[in-house]
């Protein structure tokens, strides 16, 4: 068990060194950008952006440079906004993006979940194809026309809940996480669905029933545990999409999170915040995605064990 | 191989998988309303040019933003342009990103999975830990890069997203024909003599097409997803061409006074991704009936 | 007065292609302590009958039309869920075919264990964790305090069948069905499942419900016995009475399918005039798999499947290869005929060495080297018609001209028994028995000189079994080929091969002329295999 983490975490170095490379390399060759050689500039601001970014340098020595910087959690300086700091920026969306994550999660797995075990209880019948029909919509309607339709319906319209900012008036966290968790939720109740279905027909549980024990414990305590396997898979590409996915909903939403900071930064061309906040979020999804595998396996007993036969 | 005359007339004729699949698939109403709207997209999308009421580009300043009416069937934007054509066009570069992306993901996919798992041991080994390397990398994050870096050519588009895409495929297409490998027909096949091109022409890949197909139809949606979502924020499809993702992002700009610039746009999206859905799934139903809801 | 009283019961199944009549109008007693046996083949409707009991049929598809099952005046079929829950698992036990999938992965067998205690019983954790690690020694697992804690997949197949019988006598219930318990498990082992049975129905005085395909098994087991039909009984009576007094003509059937001891006197072997007539001369023949490395730095393990084996097959002689699951008698005929690699040793065929041919020449020799599987619905490609999957041996080895490939392949297809004019459907058209003559065929179309025969029969219901090996007679004598046949059955192979190897991890133990080996064995492991075979059936008459 020890030993699988161990090489996970160990698989997972390469794949973040190859991102921060990629990601240097890209920037670097970026035309228009500040390190586009072709571009005039005046011998001062040269002399500026040498000493800074030690541009006389080989490219492999701005690379250890860079990444020795970035260990120590040092991104350099916004490139918009040279008095800030990119780590600064990170820093203060972070906690933001991150709560609107969490909750988009929780709305995603108590509503996913539930809707799964009420369709699979049922399959084929009007239980089951409600909230599987319902699933669909979350899955055909993305986030960036279910957002500002929400907007519409709930904060014009009706006018029951506000429209942007986050923390600032009562209920305004409400509709961006919900816009957010909604596609999750789809998701999640189609696999909770399947995996419910697949491990209800299976043998052991009619043998669980042969054996008397009561529907909601065969329910909960036999089929819960293997059923929900792929939701726990699946968790690390949410993740993953959650963060990504927060770009539009805290743009549609002015939410002044990493994910806004991100998408502006992509627009002004503010190279080392790019950076940043690229590896930034590498580094968050890779551990994501290891700790969603280590959870995957530790339910999964003939996995963890090792299988004696 | 078809039976010469004498054969078909003394012999019954049979009944193949694909012929069950199909019968079963034309149960579905569901699947079938979604591959009739598609393909009543697709060919509104190939005839724009010809029956697109007006030039996209043309503005009408006097007119500005007005509700849908005879003239203009879905409104016209705040340039006057008018909508219906417009949500046209743009139909026809969020189909074509759709379609083509997918393309390439699929034979990109298709033979890398192929040959790693028909080659299996080593060879298997390192494509697949190539594949999970590069898995692991938080590509829309990747796309945004290279958007910005790069420039929004849609060319670059499409490459960027087939490459993401093709991950999956190649999973999947190499997990079905692992465990096809397995299966005693292939193996009565090598026993035969026959050669390794000619067992995975003649029988792994007719085995493999559904599962294939079926995932065809569900990532052209999941495509389409990608590049409205890039064209929302910017990064995507640029001005003056315009695809559903972009015309959604105008619309949500001025939604509370004309809220039809995002409706409509809006709605024909969400209409393709749900008969591409459907589609799939009813796909999926048909062609492997055991992980239907039966 | 009988514990178990059915009395016309009917299921039906509506399925997507029309309606099933699973079960039509039974009815049986089941007394006190004794044990009934139900035998049928597949589509009789024994396991779906006896589900019904307990109501474990899935409802949609399946429906209970009609009838009664009377268990202590409580009509099962007809009562509360309440009742139905309190009487599984409770009065009366259920034990099912696959002990592998039949427990879960994700629990531990204490947990499975108490829940039926505390479920049905008031007490508490630590006196029912007591009695659980009691029946556990009962049925033969030591230590079982500490076995408690442990997951299935710890355990191997008779151990998990002995867990399940030891879940199911935790109640002390008065009727027990054992839906085919030892169907998937090794005969030796099935041997130790009877003895457990015996001695806990004496013990317990519980009523059995035993389903089984194998007539053999109720002989030696069975008080009285039922046999079904598509859904219907077609015979009832005490054990002596069937076998002694048959009435049915299917009852005749399947007794008549149980192999005899030997086949008759024209497909024997005949030794040639000159000795020394081998067709395949194997010598130190060793296959090797790397085996599961237990620490992080250790030298990679190997397994060796097959173990310096020396065989010979003798031209138009049937070489029987029997040995228990995992004993890699399939590894090693798939290795003889080149479709595994070996990593040490010689195969000569016809004198020639064949274990390193060029592509060339190895397509040559698959001319004469053809192999049939186990799975009938495996070995068919689905999307090929019949006439696609004949034709294709023939275009390649270029076995006739092509004007008369047509009448090629509608001639294989009588010489397997059927007909030609199916030769345009689909696998999925043909029976299981049907598929494995098409796979039959396939294989000699390019008239080989061996076949190895990887048991080829274990899938199939025993009178079909019955049809395809004397196929097999007809065709060996008929075309003079040598065949290995591959078993696990011991009749099968007694009744089929002329000589007899034993295999038990990956050594041949013994190999002799088939009657020598079953009459006077002389290795202890075959000796211990013959002993497990279900006693002969009480009328048979020696060969």
């Amino acid at each position: 068990m020890l030993k699988f983490i161990f090489f996970r975490m160990l698989q997972a170095i390469p794949v973040l060194l190859i991102v921060i490379a990629v990601t240097f390399i890209l920037i670097r060759q970026a035309p228009g950008g500040p390190f586009d050689s072709e571009k005039a500039v005046s011998p001062y601001v040269l002399e500026k952006l040498n000493e800074r970014y030690h541009l006389d340098d080989p490219l492999y020595q701005q690379f250890f440079d860079y990444l020795g910087n970035a260990v120590t959690g040092d991104f350099g300086p916004s490139f918009k906004y040279p008095t800030r700091s990119v780590s600064e920026m990170i820093f203060t969306g972070l906690p933001i993006t991150f709560e609107l994550a969490i909750n988009a999660m929780v709305v995603a797995l108590i509503i996913g979940i539930s809707a799964g075990l009420i369709a699979a209880l049922r399959p084929n019948t009007a239980q089951d194809y409600i909230p599987m029909s319902a699933a669909m919509i979350g899955i055909c309607m993305p986030s960036f026309l279910m957002g500002p339709l929400l907007v519409l319906v709930f904060g014009i319209w009706l006018e029951w809940l506000p429209v942007s900012g986050w923390g600032y008036s009562a209920g305004d966290k409400i509709l961006p996480s919900i816009t957010l968790g909604a596609t999750y939720a789809a998701y999640i109740a189609r696999l909770s669905r399947g995996g419910m279905l697949e491990i209800l027909s299976q043998d052991f549980i009619r043998t669980a029933r042969a054996k008397g024990i009561p529907e909601h414990i065969i329910l909960f305590k036999h089929a819960l545990r293997g059923g929900l396997l792929p939701v726990v898979s699946f968790l690390g590409p949410a993740i993953a999409g959650l963060l990504s996915g927060s770009f539009v909903v805290e743009t549609i939403f002015q939410i002044p999170g990493l994910g806004r900071f991100y998408v502006q930064a992509a627009f002004n061309r503010d190279y080392t915040m790019i950076m940043g906040t690229t590896i930034f979020f590498s580094v968050l999804i890779i551990l994501f995605n290891l700790l969603s595998d280590i959870i995957a396996v530790m339910l999964n007993p003939r996995l963890s064990y090792g299988d004696k036969n | 191989m078809t039976a010469n005359q004498t054969l078909r007339a003394d012999t019954i004729q049979g009944r193949s998988l694909w012929q069950d699949a199909i019968t079963r698939l034309r149960k579905n109403h569901l699947a079938m309303a979604g591959l009739v709207i598609l393909i009543i997209m697709v060919v509104v999308a190939l005839l724009t040019p010809w029956i697109a009421p007006y030039s996209y580009e043309v503005q009408d300043l006097d007119l500005g933003a007005s509700p849908p009416s005879a003239a203009h069937w879905l409104g016209t934007d705040t340039f006057g342009r008018d909508l219906l054509t417009r949500v046209m066009y743009g139909g026809r570069v969020s189909l074509a990103v759709g379609f083509i992306a997918t393309t390439v993901a699929l034979v990109i996919g298709v033979f890398w999975g192929a040959i790693a798992g028909y080659a299996g041991g080593r060879t298997d080994a390192f494509m697949m830990r190539l594949v999970d390397i590069l898995y692991a990398l938080p590509f829309m994050i990747f796309i945004i890069l290279l958007m910005v870096v790069f420039g929004r050519s849609i060319l670059l588009l499409f490459l960027a997203i087939g490459c993401v895409e093709w991950l999956t495929m190649a999973r999947i297409v190499r997990g079905q024909v692992l465990s096809l490998r397995q299966q005693e027909f292939v193996e009565a096949a090598v026993a035969m003599g026959l050669s390794p091109l000619t067992i995975i022409i003649r029988h792994i890949i007719p085995n493999i097409l559904g599962p294939i197909i079926v995932y065809v139809t569900l990532t052209i949606p999941s495509v389409m997803l990608l590049e409205a979502f890039l064209s929302f924020l910017g990064l995507g499809i640029q001005p003056p061409q315009s695809s559903w993702g972009l015309l959604i992002s105008y619309g949500v700009e001025t939604m509370e006074e004309y809220p039809w610039l995002l409706l409509y746009p809006g709605l024909v999206l969400s209409v393709t991704l749900f008969s591409l859905n459907f589609l799939g799934d009813g796909l999926r139903d048909a062609l492997d009936p055991k992980t239907s809801k039966d | 007065m009988p514990v178990l009283s059915v009395k016309n019961l009917t299921v039906n199944f509506y399925t997507r292609d029309g309606i099933v009549n699973a079960v039509k109008d039974v009815s049986y007693d089941v007394d006190a302590g004794e044990v009934l046996a139900i035998v049928g083949e597949s589509g009789s409707g024994k396991s779906v009958s006896s589900h019904a009991l307990l109501d474990l049929i899935a409802r949609p598809p399946g429906k209970i039309e009609s009838g009664h099952a009377y268990f202590n005046d409580i009509d099962l079929l007809n009562c509360s869920k309440q009742q139905m829950r309190s009487i599984r698992g409770n009065k009366i036990a259920m034990i099912f075919q696959d002990p592998m999938t039949s427990l879960n992965p994700y629990m531990t067998i204490g947990s499975q264990l108490i829940e039926v205690l505390t479920t049905h019983s008031v007490v508490d954790k630590k006196t029912a964790t007591l009695k659980a690690a009691h029946v556990l020694e009962e049925v033969g697992i030591s230590d079982g305090l500490k076995r408690l804690k442990q997951y299935p997949h710890e355990f191997s197949g008779g151990m998990r069948q002995r867990v399940m019988i030891a879940m199911a006598l935790l109640t002390e219930p008065e009727l027990l069905i054992a839906d085919e318990p030892t169907t998937a498990l090794d005969v030796t082992i099935q041997a130790q499942i009877f003895e457990l049975l015996h001695a806990l129905r004496k013990r317990y005085n519980i009523a059995i419900i035993f389903i089984t395909h194998d007539l053999a098994v109720v002989a030696q087991l069975a008080d009285r016995v039922l046999v079904m039909k598509d859904g219907a009984i077609v015979e009832q009576g005490t054990t002596a009475e069937i076998f002694a007094n048959t009435q049915h003509d299917y009852t005749k059937n399947l007794l008549a399918a149980i192999p005899n001891s030997q086949k008759p006197e024209q497909y024997r072997y005949q030794v040639p005039a000159h000795n020394n007539n081998s067709i395949l001369e194997i010598t130190n023949l060793t296959t090797r798999f790397p085996g599961l490395s237990s620490g992080l730095f250790q030298k990679k393990q190997y397994l060796n499947a097959v173990d310096n084996v020396d065989l010979s097959l003798k031209k138009g002689e049937i070489l029987g290869l029997v040995g228990e699951s995992g004993c890699g008698k399939s590894t090693l005929s798939k290795t003889i005929i080149q479709l595994t690699d070996s990593h040490e040793g010689s195969v000569k065929f016809e004198g020639e060495e064949i274990t390193s041919l060029d592509s060339k020449h190895l397509k040559r020799l698959r001319k004469d080297l053809q192999i049939i599987f186990q799975d009938p619905y495996a070995s068919l490609n689905p999307r090929m018609s019949v006439y696609d999957i004949l034709l294709e041996p023939l275009k390649l080895h270029q076995a006739a001209p092509k004007d008369q490939l047509d009448q090629r392949i509608k001639e294989l297809m009588r010489e397997v028994g059927l007909s030609p004019s199916d030769i345009r459907k689909y696998p999925h058209e043909f029976s299981g028995g049907q598929r494995q003559r098409i796979a039959i065929a396939r294989a000699l179309a390019v008239a080989p000189k061996v076949i190895v025969a990887d048991e080829p029969v274990s899938a199939l219901d025993v009178t079909i079994q019955a049809q395809i090996l004397d196929l097999f007679l007809q065709l060996v004598k008929r075309r003079g080929l040598s065949m290995i046949f591959v078993s696990h059955d011991l009749s099968v192979i007694r009744y089929l091969c002329d000589r007899t190897a034993v295999m038990s991890e990956g050594k041949i133990i013994e190999v002799d002329q088939t009657e020598t080996v079953f009459n006077h064995p002389k290795n202890v492991y075959t000796q211990k295999l013959i002993a497990a075979i279900p006693t002969e059936i009480p009328h048979q008459s020696p060969a």
